[in-house]
């Protein structure tokens, strides 16, 4: 479309609205000046005819488009009844105050624009501007609750958005192109939460229209639910995992550990982001060295979902994140466990300890508490103890945004990692201010067709410059490795993507892993080597 | 009783009734669940980096620290600095910190004008009382009025700011200026605020006071100002106030068995009217949290 966008046009009947070209994406830092992105991968016709791809040319949502316009109608109409039960105060009693009072209270001043590493990253296209999102949205209602009078007056109160078939589809497209962040959020004074306004509206097209990525509902909760985790393993896999990670434990270390499973009335239950045992089987081998070595009571489950912590609800239905969440505390009370810890998954830590604590009701009110904060306190007890210079190479910490901005914790993995790696540096700005690896929401495992290079491109484009920015005095020593801590399954992921788009261990020597990992490689009595540069370096 | 009169007790009325009714709506939205932004400005030693009580071992079993001093100076800052446009928009701050301070001063110099009016029933109010009035009056109109042209400016001139603000924002934002701009020049050809003193004293003993053509027209723009201004975005102290006690700063905890728990166990029995197929089976909240998993084919 030529001239400028605003929210209104989301209704207009064109192919397509935007487009990204990569040569207006922003430079990346010192030594990318002499890179070239790529060009997005072309869509085939097939798909350009099948799948709706209006917004910017990208398909994440992968929504099919209806051949008649009878269906087209019957989805709008089911949007705006949607719309309704948004606003209604039982169905959806679960953020009702929060949206009410974002909707009604933006005063258009923009601030937010300028946190959004969406936005800014994407060279500063007009539909990722945080406001263009929850302004759409904000005129929809408006127009709804107002009926012919806002009809009437749209012009005059800018309540100017045409409930359409391909308004509903680019807005649908549109709420997964942000990763819920909350950065923006947190530089509007009014209090205002695009953020919350994005996942509401993904909340609308799931629990409304049956409109929601495979990734995280058909692929992602049903099948956590049904077969117990979203990645497919089955409990009988799952204790195959686990006899692998004792042999692997054995043979890399020496040590013989058996890792408790279903272990009823222990101490701890452990919840893992069952992704991390297939993709990093070491950190949940990091998990079990240090937790034996400290001698605690603890336990992992074999339960339908109870062996993986994540809860994709959370980033898309507020159902299937209750039914997911309960299955936890199910399993946690089954176990009569005293606690449960969080492993190192950021969205699974707010899904059960912030969002969650508000879910887990009753008998199933069971304590849960972060990893981060149970190795900072081994370490201060001195239940374990580390010596630090067997990690000699520059590290730095990404900050999980569900782990720092959305829950507060952001000292006790700094107080671990400072105590295990003398070369640790923070990245600017870090904490409560960090940037997403823009894999958040979701993202991080969506790759569908053309979403994959959307999010290497841009989504993830600031989290990389600001990796080589914290890492810029040694970036041109091509031998000396460095370590980017990601201490979150979804992150790691996106990181592990980013660093091999940007082909960034033969670029710059960057690799990336988990916290417990650099704990173990620095633990007395612990043979050295966990983390194995040589087998890295052959993997690459 | 004369015109500018009973237009004010209708706008004082009006308004009143509007920010209650506002305020009554967002408290009685039903229990959320927790979706705190850090920092927490309540978070006794840990506000100022963003930390939370989360990063407690065991955090259930220790005292929560509620730092009540630290909140009340982050709500300070914020209303007086307005210290998030501050820090995140300093090009924005330069004119908005002057309109809000503008209209915090003519909120107290209206203030004072009712004291005045009250205390010396439309007589000589003493010199140092007048003296305020003016200085306050004065410097209130002043700043605010060039405050609300600064943002009036910025909105037509910023190309990003111009397309989100409908015609409306112009309108609210030029009502501001005709008032201010009014007052100031009716107060400056007189030289003083005598004529309003002697108003207010009429308005607090209910008697009816003539006033000028000019100073007649500025109470009516005056009241007309404050009965708009609950109907729009303009005024969001009420729902500011909400927004960061209700949500941004809620990190109220759910001990098992507390008042919060059972009015979340309430809710859980609250109807569930979505119609996407995973969901519609579900008459509650309660039961659909049970519910099979959402099995059913979705699309
Ligand atoms: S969301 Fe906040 S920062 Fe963004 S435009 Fe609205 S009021 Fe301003
Ligand atoms: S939540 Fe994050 S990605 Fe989404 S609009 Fe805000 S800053 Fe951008």
């Amino acid at each position: 479309m030529n001239g400028p966008i605003s929210p209104r046009d989301l209704a207009r009947p064109i192919e397509q609205l935007t487009e990204i070209d990569p040569k207006n994406l922003p430079p990346l830092p010192h030594p990318y000046e002499d890179w070239e992105d790529p060009a997005f991968k072309e869509l085939t016709d097939e798909n350009r005819e099948r799948l709706e791809h209006s917004l910017d040319g990208i398909v994440g949502l992968k929504i099919a488009r209806p051949d008649d316009e009878a269906t087209r109608a019957e989805y709008v109409e089911k949007f705006l009844t949607g719309l309704d039960k948004l606003l209604d105060r039982e169905s959806n009693w679960t953020f009702l105050q929060p949206l009410s009072l974002s909707l009604e209270n933006c005063v258009k001043c923009n601030t937010c624009a300028d946190a959004c590493p969406v936005y800014e990253s994407s060279g500063r296209n007009e539909v990722y501007r945080p406001i263009f999102r929850s302004e759409s949205l904000r005129r929809l209602v408006n127009r709804r609750r107002g009926g012919k009078l806002a009809s009437m007056m749209s012009r005059f109160t800018g309540n100017d958005v045409d409930a359409s078939w391909e308004t509903i589809a680019r807005l649908a497209d549109l709420s997964y192109r942000c990763t819920l962040c909350r950065r923006c959020a947190q530089s509007c004074a009014m209090g205002v939460d695009n953020g919350l306004m994005t996942r509401e509206i993904r909340k609308l097209f799931s629990q409304e229209l049956g409109w929601s990525p495979d990734e995280l509902h058909k692929d992602g909760t049903v099948k956590q639910l049904v077969t117990g985790s979203s990645t497919g393993m089955n409990p009988k896999g799952f204790q195959d995992i686990v006899e692998f990670a004792q042999e692997d434990i054995e043979e890399r270390l020496g040590l013989s550990i058996e890792i408790p499973v279903d272990k009823a009335g222990a101490d701890i239950l452990v919840l893992h982001n069952a992704g991390e045992f297939l993709a990093w089987p070491e950190n949940l081998q990091a998990f079990a060295v240090i937790f034996e070595a400290a001698g605690l009571s603890w336990t992992l489950s074999s339960e339908i979902a109870g062996y993986d912590s994540v809860n994709y609800g959370l980033f898309y239905d507020d159902v299937q994140f209750a039914r997911v969440g309960m299955k936890h505390a199910e399993t946690a009370k089954k176990l009569g466990v005293r606690k449960v810890v969080m492993g190192e998954c950021g969205h699974a830590h707010k899904a059960a300890m912030a969002i969650g604590d508000r879910i887990w009701l009753d008998e199933l009110n069971i304590p849960r508490e972060s990893s981060f904060t149970l190795l900072a306190q081994l370490l201060r007890d001195g239940r374990i103890e580390l010596e630090p210079e067997r990690n000699p190479f520059p590290v730095t910490l990404h900050d999980p945004c569900n782990i720092t901005r959305s829950m507060g914790i952001v000292e006790p993995q700094r107080e671990v990692i400072r105590a295990a790696c003398p070369q640790f540096r923070e990245m600017t700005p870090h904490g409560v201010e960090n940037y997403c690896c823009g894999g958040g929401s979701g993202f991080a495992i969506m790759n569908s067709l053309n979403f994959l290079d959307w999010r290497m491109l841009v989504s993830g484009r600031k989290k990389f410059g600001q990796i080589l920015e914290s890492f810029a005095p040694e970036i041109d020593d091509k031998d000396l490795p460095k370590y980017v801590c990601a201490p979150c399954s979804n992150c790691k992921g996106q990181i592990r993507d980013l660093l091999a788009h940007y082909k960034a261990w033969d670029r710059s020597k960057l690799h990336y892993g988990g916290l417990v990992e650099l704990v173990v490689n620095a633990m007395k009595g612990v043979k050295p080597g966990f983390i194995d540069w040589d087998e890295i370096d052959m993997m690459m | 009783m004369p015109m500018p009169q009973i237009v004010l007790y209708a706008a004082m009325a009006f308004f009143v009734v509007a920010v209650i009714a506002r305020a009554v709506k967002y408290a009685r939205h039903p229990v959320h669940m927790r979706w705190e932004l850090y920092p927490v400005a309540h978070e006794k030693g840990r506000a100022g980096y963003g930390g939370s009580h989360f990063e407690e071992s065991e955090h259930w079993d220790s005292p929560r620290q509620i730092d009540h001093v630290g909140e009340a100076r982050a709500m300070a800052s914020e209303i007086l600095m307005l210290e998030g446009v501050r820090r995140h928009n300093r090009p924005l701050w330069r004119f908005s910190w002057p309109f809000h301070v503008g209209v915090y001063l003519v909120i107290v110099w209206l203030g004072l004008l009712l004291v005045a009016g009250a205390v010396w029933r439309g007589g000589d109010a003493p010199v140092a009382m007048a003296r305020a009035i003016d200085l306050v009056g004065f410097v209130g109109l002043v700043v605010g009025l060039w405050g609300a042209l600064g943002l009036l400016y910025r909105r037509m001139a910023d190309p990003a700011l111009r397309s989100y603000n409908a015609p409306v924002e112009i309108v609210n934002l030029l009502a501001w200026i005709v008032y201010l701009g009014w007052a100031l020049g009716v107060h400056a050809v007189e030289g003083g605020f005598a004529s309003l003193t002697a108003f207010t004293g009429g308005l607090v003993t209910l008697q009816p006071v003539a006033v000028s053509t000019p100073v007649a027209v500025e109470i009516v723009l005056g009241a007309l100002l404050l009965a708009y201004l609950p109907l729009t975005r303009m005024f969001h102290f009420v729902a500011k106030y909400f927004l960061y006690h209700d949500v941004r700063w809620d990190d109220a905890p759910n001990p098992r068995g507390g008042a919060l728990e059972q009015r979340l166990t309430k809710a859980m029995d609250f109807g569930v009217s979505w119609s996407a197929p995973h969901v519609a089976k579900a008459a509650s909240w309660g039961e659909a949290a049970q519910g099979d998993g959402g099995q059913e084919d979705q699309r």
